[in-house]
């Protein structure tokens, strides 16, 4: 196995260096979350670190930033050199800031993702609107992306003969959102997210079958994808259970589209003990150019498995609980545990995968 | 598309005009899991995975994608 050892960027240590600072000097409120996530299957392997900080620094002010390490080992060819096992850091960060005013909620956020090959940073605004005495909540969020990508990781690995690719993409998000209460037991939720983007949009890696000839992926230069995704929450009092259920439908420009519904139900055991357990299914058709292989080139050509007609079931338990239900006292009682696993039926190349998380939340101040 | 948006959206707007929960009747919608029953790295993990994953994308009101795992 080949693996590249990354240094922390000046971005990624000052991120990092920022979330620890305002939570150990924080005098409000807030909470800091630590994650482990993992992800597995047939030729993918996921190992994800990550911490999230809430800080409110005034009674209308809050400040939240998350900082992650995503370590990706594989040897699928989509995702680096042919053949060859791999392993890739990748470092992000993000922050944001919001404001109350009122009823209005406006903020800023931003994230930067860095990895040997790819480089990604996304800034945008948001606000919420509260409406009817707090029953309906408006929400708006404007966004945009560049993205630069290169096939470096193919060259690091030896295959000196690769040519070198290069590309820029940018991304161009606005994102409209209707909260509703319906009931003292049940709220609704409408999303709609339009998003569009331009440039690379290729994965410098990937090689199709052309006849008996590999050549390069060859996507169109745009995509304009739209997600529409509303739920139903409602608490059960008679037995303490929150169900969620949920359903997204997706439609882009290169006739992709998916089906998503899913249902969360979340049992209250005991005093802050939960039980959760989740089914999601998704299906989709494939872009109207997807073939697994080609005959003659045509103007394009993938075999990208996500591009491909596919369907998915996802089940997952979690189990979530006040440490003072582990027997401890003090202020870390308040503090919040949970174990989360997932199985992923995938019904294509990928195979199945399993999931697993553990995280630690803990308040802070107040 | 633009028809089930129009469809929802009225469905929820006239939802809207006919209910009015007080302060001191939204206990149970204060509830952790009725607000969120998912911590941020949780959702932001299923949603970098799901993006990896499928062709299919957003109706979380976040940005999507940002790495080199398409």
């Amino acid at each position: 196995m080949q693996r590249r050892h990354h240094q922390a960027s000046y971005p990624a240590r000052t991120g990092l260096f920022f979330l620890l600072s305002i939570s150990a000097s924080a005098h409000a409120g807030g909470e800091v979350i630590v994650r482990g996530a993992y992800y597995k299957e047939k030729a993918t392997r996921v190992v994800q670190p990550m911490t999230d900080v809430r800080l409110e620094i005034g009674p209308d002010t809050e400040i939240a930033g998350h900082f992650l390490i995503d370590s990706i080992t594989s040897a699928s060819a989509a995702a680096g050199a042919a053949g060859v096992e791999f392993t890739e850091t990748r470092l992000e960060g993000g922050l944001s800031v919001s404001h109350r005013i009122d009823t209005y909620q406006v903020g800023l956020f931003a994230r930067y993702s860095n990895e040997p090959d790819y480089q990604s940073i996304f800034a945008g605004v948001r606000s919420t609107s509260e409406l009817a005495r707090k029953n309906t909540t408006l929400g708006m969020a404007l966004g945009f992306g560049i993205d630069q990508l290169s096939n470096a990781g193919a060259q690091n690995n030896g295959m000196g003969q690769t040519v070198p690719i290069e590309g820029e993409l940018t991304t161009a998000l606005a994102s409209l959102s209707l909260t509703q209460v319906l009931s003292s037991r049940m709220v609704a939720n409408a999303t709609y997210d339009l998003m569009y983007q331009d440039g690379f949009l290729e994965n410098p890696y990937r090689m199709v079958p052309v006849g008996a000839v590999p050549r390069a992926e060859i996507v169109p230069d745009s995509r304009l994808r739209h997600a529409l995704f509303v739920s139903v929450r409602g608490f059960l009092p008679a037995t303490q259970t929150t169900v969620v259920t949920g359903y997204r439908l997706y439609v882009d420009d290169w006739d992709v589209t998916g089906h998503t519904p899913g249902i969360r139900v979340v049992q209250a055991l005991k005093s802050d003990l939960d039980l959760h357990l989740r089914y999601r299914y998704h299906r989709q058709t494939g872009a109207h150019f997807f073939k697994a292989t080609y005959d003659n080139v045509e103007p394009f050509v993938t075999n990208d498995v996500k591009l491909s007609p596919f369907d998915s079931h996802t089940i997952g338990i979690k189990v979530d609980t006040a440490l003072a239900n582990l027997g401890v006292s003090g202020h870390m009682a308040s503090a919040r545990a949970d174990v989360l696993l997932q199985y992923v039926v995938q019904n294509n190349r990928y195979g199945n995968a399993v999931v697993g998380h553990l995280g630690l939340a803990i308040p802070f101040g107040k | 598309m633009r028809a089930v948006i129009i469809l929802i959206v009225s469905v929820i707007c006239i939802s809207a005009g006919c209910v009015r929960v007080k302060p001191y009747e939204r206990e149970y919608l204060s509830r952790q899991a009725m607000v969120d029953d998912r911590g941020p790295g949780e959702k932001r993990f299923e949603q970098h995975q799901s993006g990896a994953r499928e062709g299919a994308d957003g109706g979380t009101g976040e940005p999507g994608g940002g790495c080199g795992c398409n």
